[in-house]
């Protein structure tokens, strides 16, 4: 019995490091983000 | 009745190892803006609409807490409403870089830069590594700058907070919200700065220039 639970903290223990499930890549920042503004109309002057 | 006691030692490892991560966490907004402001507002006027826009795909949570394997264990929810806090955040970081921030629209001059924003997410989430566990924010915020000279611009804005730690209680949490929404307020404010500096005239008051009320000449006295 003793042995299983090893192997199964095991298992759980290396296949358990968690991915993200909503937040976002730390790399994919530039990508969402916009580097200028869009003008859409310009104020008069 | 070995294997019996067995499943128990088991369930009470399970929950032992898990059992701070059952609690829901309250993500609080931060306590303090920007360490040091962005300076060069220079008295141009700035109307912050408050609050932003509500377009999160889910407002019911503002994250999930994770047990040491990853699992989910309990949810984050936000403390008071965060297209309030974000947007007063943004009001008082203009008013510390030196624009002049009026508390509505009313009254404001016709060259007012008028900012509007939409919050799209605030998710806050532990990636749990071998070692150690990052706690990761991510802030997406879009302002609309419009002015009734006419001007009509947009900008995205994606922030993201990481915190690392051993151990991952609300604090850690709280501290990871806070860098995320640092990061938010260095982007915008200088993206407010950059859009102002394009149009200098925007937030003047063009009345201001020097005027001749009246004129005495005092040397016949």
């Amino acid at each position: 019995m003793s042995r299983w639970v090893l192997v199964l903290a095991v298992v759980i223990g290396v296949l358990g490091c968690s991915t993200r499930s909503v937040v976002v890549k730390p790399e994919d920042l530039p990508k969402l983000n916009d580097q200028q503004w869009t003008i859409k109309s310009e104020p008069r002057r | 009745m070995t294997t019996r006691r067995g499943w128990t030692f088991l369930t009470v490892l399970v929950f032992a190892v898990s059992g701070c991560a059952l609690a829901e966490v309250n993500v609080k907004p931060p306590e303090a803006g920007l360490e040091k402001p962005i300076p060069g507002g220079n008295q141009r006027q700035v109307i912050v609409a408050i609050p932003f826009q509500e377009a999160r795909q889910s407002t019911s949570r503002c994250g999930v807490q994770k047990g040491g394997y990853g699992n989910e264990t309990a949810q984050a929810v936000c403390q008071g409403n965060p297209t309030q806090w974000i947007a007063e955040f943004l009001a008082r970081e203009l008013r510390a870089s030196g624009f002049t921030v009026p508390p509505s629209e009313q009254g404001a001059r016709d060259s007012a830069l008028k900012v509007e924003g939409v919050l799209l997410k605030i998710f806050v989430e532990p990636v749990v590594g071998f070692w150690s566990t990052t706690v990761e924010s991510d802030l997406n915020v879009k302002l609309v700058a419009t002015s009734k000279t006419g001007l009509q611009a947009e900008r995205t804005f994606f922030a993201k907070g990481e915190k690392t730690s051993i151990i991952w209680p609300q604090g850690i949490f709280n501290d990871s919200v806070e860098r995320g929404s640092r990061d938010l307020l260095t982007k915008m404010v200088e993206a407010i700065l950059e859009l102002m500096k394009r149009y200098p005239e925007l937030g003047l008051d063009l009345g201001d220039g020097p005027k001749l009320v009246s004129f005495t000449l005092e040397t016949e006295r």
